[in-house]
């Protein structure tokens, strides 16, 4: 794009003007001071990438005469001619493009597609050349200017050249190689601290074995000390006991002299209570011989009488009579009875015989005869009453006369039927009644005249029967009945009559039997009189055996008594003489006469055995051991001095103990906690996670960092081809400004080198103020060049030349002219001198 | 006769990958234990099933120098079987290879030397023959398995191994031929954490770890139980906690929705026993809210519900739908990608940061690399996403 012409409406202090630029190549508008050449540069840039915006005031250039803002640029673009026009508005200004010859609006889009990549910015920095900042310059990196060039020579690029931006701002945040704000670093930090956490966990887990090992340690000790403490204790416990029996061993040594003495068998307790016994025996049978005796002097006066001799000699035939003593008592009983009945049935003989004097001759008659009599009797009066009756209805009875009723009924009815019928049957009828009417009557009558005659006959037979009944039996009525009313008391009567006679026969006999037994026994002996009644002689009778009986028995029984008591006074005696043979016996063993001397020896070892007793209870109390132990020691003293040493060293053992315990507790304690511990698993698994943030905040800025580095390189290689270009130009310019002072730029490592003529390299930063500006004009001409075979926009140089000396001037403004040769290059100034150096034809004046 | 086999408790040992500040205090205590509790039903379960033994294979402890909690602990499990008659035969591996100054274990247990020992015991009046050793350091270049010698005069014969089945390895290897070559009836490995099968008859198992520990270690975990009668080798699992991924693809949606939607992703997952999710959200176009703010506010919405669901997400990655890497300049991108994602310029550019082990151990890794490509991919993607479609 070339410039033609600038027309401004209203631009800072231009306002309705117009600047032709005449030259295709080199323009210079010379102006001094404040004559507006800064604001005509601004405005170039204003209507090619827009007015700057109100953020800076003082770049609007806003007129003070506020008509009209903006202007139009005429230029040339291959070949074509066009206006661009810019007014005020929003976004830089309002744009429009116009074809020059034919009026015809052209898309802003043109507009940039001429510019392609270039901004303001880019423009600035390639294509303007104002106020040299050495310090800036000085700075310079290879980088930025590679990065100038980069923006510039790949399109696109400022996508990723904002992104480096942006990445390099998030990476900062992530991490930096120093610093302790970004994210990473205090992850490591953090890090950092949990190692160290984690060795002191570590330490502590081995502490642990050291524990354990202490604790064994101790373990042990404390065992030793235990051991040692029993062994004292009950050393110490013996020496107590030792004490304890002091005294009692003492006497144990007097009484072990009592066991030598000698002492002769024979006189032990159970010696003592045989003898004891014998004597005891012995007395006991002389008591009983003594009562024997007394009992035998009594028993002497027991005698038999004259009686009792009497009768042990008539006891064979007593015995006779005491044997049929029952049956006589019985018989006399009996015979009393039998007395008292028989008088009483004589009194009832007697009142019969009184009442019934002669009707008792008669005989009873039994039953049979009885109820003979009766029956006759009934007959009789049947037979009298039916004759006298003569009933004949008797006679005349259905029975009888069946025949002739019904013959009888029959005529009747021929008769009356006859009346209906024929009069001959009823007459036929009443025939036959006649008839047989009569012949009834007529059997009726003889039927009862034999009637008569049985009767009478009969009659006499009962009458005849009668009479045989009274002179049979004696009765005195004619009256049957009388003689059957008579009979219970003849019964009775006869009954009693006949008692009578068996009695007394009874009597009779009992009355012999009894007499001749008490007769008997009188012979005997007389015990009995005439007078007494039977049960009085049995009763004398009975006395008199049962006293004779009873005496002899006593008399006997005293003999054999005696006899007994006698033979029990022999048994007595031998044994009593036994027993003192015994006795003698015991004595003689032992060498004693008598029982005094037993009870003295036996007293003197009853007493030495008791001592001994006392001896064996203290030999119970105290073991042989303990004795001889004991005997060791020589005196009580001695004992307890030993005893308190055992005590003091025992209690400096307990303290011993007790350390040993609490060392032990102590030790335990601490390494329970340390395997309840789980810090240190816990500290590892935070040490892993921590990693994986670590990792995953590296991996983070990594990946921003090398994508960084990626741009880079993409676009390095992707410029790669436009930087020999611009380096081989700049070398050329910068030899051209430094007269060929520095003949050579080279890029080692990506860092400018400069060669002097000597050859010797520079890095930029040695180079003096001066020479580095020239080499800055020198790389920004150069790329200016080189872009502007891409993108062709005139070069504005806007002064920067006041530092220079006039050597250097001089080759700035030939420098200037060469590079004019191949793009516009618009030159402002106020240094008059450059009227030398270029023709008027390329300066326009402005004032 | 049926027994147990398992490898790589490695008690106490740590999660590694866990992203986010608060891990809720119920969920942190079961994370410390867990390594305990998977063991401790693994114990249980020898018991009621009643096992003739217990094989471990190494890796018992996390590290030479166990802490007396652990060290306790084993202790204790080991007595409760001891109480069941049920011997245990164990080794150390290239973790724990403190030999055998670690416990005193009570007398059903056998912990196999340094030196290769074929020991036999009676089992229900059956000769078994057990041969292992144990590790006294962290490598091995010996070849230990020349040492195992050929069954002879048992009825059955097992062989414990712990190591690896890689051509080169530190860890004493071995190939499966060399195995097979002696002729064994069982092959109980150890140090692999994954459960795999080497050989079906005879049968060679790795039992894998007892309870996985990062992303790497996901899925159920446990012991093998095997029934000599049937020759059956089965899997049962006691791991507390599970590691899983979910992959999902979402559009751009509001915060709200977003979580709204994971959480029934979650939901339907119906999870038995505790997950730690990590989440792949595939995007379309790659949203304003970070990742890790995307993280916090799950966590935050997670804190009152991760029982009932047995979840908890400790990791999200956004990931872009479109995988090819579509910039303007794409051959340039290209050619300098290799400059960049190299170890050695990682290792310049993040120079203070590798000086901790853990970060340059991370950043080695080929995989972790291409994570640094790929997210950096995201944010120049992104950005350009960002704006203008």
């Amino acid at each position: 794009m070339l410039i033609k012409q600038l027309k401004i409406f209203g631009y800072g202090k231009w306002q309705d003007d117009d600047i032709i630029l005449k030259s295709d190549k080199l323009n210079v508008i010379f102006g001094n001071n404040e004559s507006g050449k800064t604001t005509l540069v601004s405005f170039i840039k204003g209507i090619l990438f827009g007015f700057k915006d109100g953020h800076n005031t003082y770049e609007q250039y806003i007129p003070k005469n506020t008509k009209s803002y903006g202007g139009e640029l005429l230029v040339d673009i291959d070949g074509q001619l066009f206006i661009l026009k810019r007014i005020a508005g929003a976004h830089g200004g309002e744009l429009s493009i116009i074809k020059n010859d034919s009026g015809d609006k052209v898309s802003n889009d043109y507009l940039k597609n001429i510019l392609g990549p270039i901004n303001r910015d880019a423009f600035d920095n390639i294509f303007y050349f104002g106020n040299f900042d050495t310090k800036a310059f000085s700075k310079v990196s290879d980088e930025q200017l590679a990065y100038i060039i980069q923006k510039v020579g790949f399109a696109g690029s400022e996508k990723f050249i904002q992104l480096k931006d942006d990445l390099v701002k998030r990476n900062k945040k992530i991490y930096a190689k120093t610093g302790r704000k970004p994210l990473l670093n205090k992850k490591l930090k953090e890090y950092e601290s949990l190692l160290d956490r984690i060795n002191q966990a570590k330490l502590k887990q081995n502490d642990y074995t050291n524990l354990e090992n202490s604790l064994n340690h101790v373990k042990l000790e404390y065992n030793r000390a235990n051991d040692e403490f029993k062994s004292i204790s009950t050393n110490l416990n013996q020496l107590q006991n030792f004490k304890n029996n002091w005294n009692l061993c003492q006497k144990l040594k007097k009484y072990n002299d009592l066991k030598k003495i000698n002492l002769p068998s024979g006189f032990d307790e159970e010696d003592k209570i045989v003898l004891d016994n014998i004597y005891n025996q012995l007395n006991n049978l002389n008591d009983k011989i003594k009562n024997l005796e007394d009992q035998l002097n009594v028993n002497d006066n027991v005698k038999l009488t004259k009686q009792n001799n009497e009768f042990n000699k008539a006891y064979a035939d007593i015995e006779k009579f005491k044997s049929r003593l029952d049956l006589i008592e019985k018989n006399i009983i009996e015979y009393n009875s039998n007395i008292h009945n028989l008088n009483s049935l004589k009194k009832q003989i007697a009142i019969y015989k009184k009442y019934y004097s002669q009707n008792l001759n008669s005989k009873p008659l039994n039953d049979v005869q009885i109820s003979e009599i009766k029956s006759l009797l009934k007959s009789k009066s049947d037979l009298l009453t039916q004759t006298s009756k003569k009933d004949p209805k008797s006679v005349f009875t259905l029975k009888n006369n069946y025949l002739y009723s019904l013959l009888l009924i029959c005529a009747i009815l021929m008769m009356a039927a006859g009346l209906f019928t024929n009069l001959l049957i009823s007459a036929i009828g009443s025939v036959l009644l006649v008839v047989s009417g009569f012949k009834m009557l007529y059997d009726n009558h003889n039927r009862s005249l034999q009637a008569e005659q049985e009767l009478s006959q009969q009659l006499n037979d009962i009458n005849i029967k009668l009479e045989f009944y009274k002179k049979q039996f004696n009765y005195e009525s004619d009256n049957p009945n009388d003689w059957i009313m008579l009979q219970p008391n003849l019964k009775n009567y006869n009954k009693i009559l006949t008692n009578y006679n068996h009695l007394k026969i009874e009597v009779d006999t009992l009355l012999k039997t009894l007499n001749t037994y008490f007769d008997n026994f009188n012979k005997i002996t007389h015990v009995t009189d005439s007078e007494d009644s039977y049960s009085d002689k049995l009763l004398k009778v009975k006395s008199y055996i049962n006293k004779n009986e009873h005496e002899i028995y006593l008399y006997q029984n005293n003999a054999n008594q005696n006899n007994a008591l006698v033979s029990k006074q022999k048994q007595l005696t031998s044994k009593i003489t036994e027993i003192k043979h015994t006795l003698n016996a015991f004595f003689k063993n032992r060498n004693i006469k008598n029982r005094n001397e037993f009870n003295e020896e036996y007293a003197r070892q009853l007493k030495i055995k008791q001592e001994m007793n006392d001896l064996s209870q203290i030999n119970q109390q105290i073991s042989e051991e303990v004795y001889c132990s004991i005997n060791k020691y020589d005196s009580l003293t001695t004992l307890n001095n030993e005893y308190s040493d055992v005590n003091a060293k025992l209690n400096s053992l307990q303290k011993n103990i007790l350390n040993l315990t609490k060392q032990k507790t102590e030790l335990q304690s601490q390494i329970s906690l340390l395997k309840a511990d789980g810090t240190y698993l816990e500290l590892v698994q935070q040490k892993a996670n921590l990693e994986s943030e670590i990792i995953h905040l590296t991996k983070n800025w990594l990946s921003l960092e090398l994508s960084n580095q990626w741009i880079d390189k993409m676009l390095d290689l992707a410029t790669a081809d436009l930087i020999p270009n611009i380096k081989s130009r700049a070398q050329e310019y910068f030899s051209i400004l430094t007269n060929a002072n520095y003949i050579n730029i080279t890029y080692y490592k990506s860092k400018l080198k400069l060669t002097r003529f000597d050859k010797i390299k520079f890095d930029v930063g040695e180079l003096s103020r001066g020479t580095m500006q020239q080499l800055y004009f020198a790389i920004l001409l150069s790329m200016a060049v080189g872009f502007s075979q891409k993108y062709s926009l005139p070069i504005l140089i806007d002064d920067g030349f006041y530092e220079y000396d006039n050597n250097r001037y001089n080759q700035a403004m030939k420098l200037i002219n060469e590079v004019s040769k191949d793009v516009q290059v618009i030159y402002l100034t106020a240094d008059s001198s450059v009227k030398d150096y270029f023709d008027s034809q390329s300066i326009i004046e402005i004032k | 006769m049926k027994f147990m086999h398992v490898a790589d408790l490695h008690l106490e040992s740590p999660f590694k990958g866990m992203l986010g500040n608060d891990i809720p205090n119920q969920l942190n205590k079961d994370i410390l234990n867990s390594t305990f509790d998977s063991f401790a039903s693994v114990v249980k379960d020898a018991i009621n099933k009643k096992v003739d033994f217990l094989l471990i294979v190494g890796d018992l402890f996390d590290s030479d120098n166990p802490s007396p909690k652990a060290k306790l602990f084993l202790q204790e499990q080991f007595e409760k079987l001891n109480e069941f008659h049920i011997p245990v035969f164990m080794s150390y591996g290239n973790h724990d290879y403190h030999s055998n100054e670690l416990g005193i274990y009570p007398k059903n247990v056998y912990v196999f030397p340094d030196k290769v020992t074929n020991k036999i015991v009676q089992i229900k009046n059956k000769s078994v023959g057990m041969c292992g050793f144990s590790y006294t350091d962290k490598w091995i270049d010996a070849i230990k398995i020349n040492d195992y010698p050929i069954k002879s005069n048992v009825d059955y014969q097992i062989g414990m191994f712990h190591g690896d089945d890689a051509t080169e390895s530190h860890y004493a290897n071995f190939s499966v031929n060399q195995l097979l070559s002696k002729n064994y009836d069982y092959w109980a490995l150890g140090h692999i954490h994954k459960r795999q099968q080497l050989n079906a008859n005879p049968p060679i198992w790795y039992s894998g770890n007892t309870q996985g520990r990062h992303q790497n270690e996901s899925g159920d975990k446990g012991y093998l139980i095997i029934d000599t009668d049937t020759n059956k080798v089965q899997f049962n699992a006691t791991s507390k906690i599970n590691w899983s991924n979910l992959e999902l693809q979402l559009d751009n949606m509001s915060e709200m929705q977003l979580i709204q939607v994971i959480l029934n992703a979650i939901i339907k997952q119906g999870f038995k026993k505790m997950n730690l999710l990590k989440l792949d959200i595939y995007f379309q176009k790659l949203p304003q809210l970070s990742n890790d703010d995307l993280l916090e506010m799950l966590q935050d919405n997670l804190k009152d519900k991760y029982q009932d669901l047995n979840a908890w997400v400790y990791n999200i990655n956004f990931r872009s739908v479109k995988n090819n890497f579509n910039l303007i300049g794409d051959k340039y991108w290209k050619l300098t990608q290799d400059k960049v994602f190299n170890t050695d310029n990682i290792s310049d550019s993040a120079s203070s940061l590798f000086k901790y082990s853990f970060i340059k151990e991370y950043f080695s890794k080929h995989d972790n690399i291409l994570e640094l490509n790929q997210l950096s991919k995201n944010i120049l993607m992104g950005d350009e996403m960002k704006g203008d479609e």
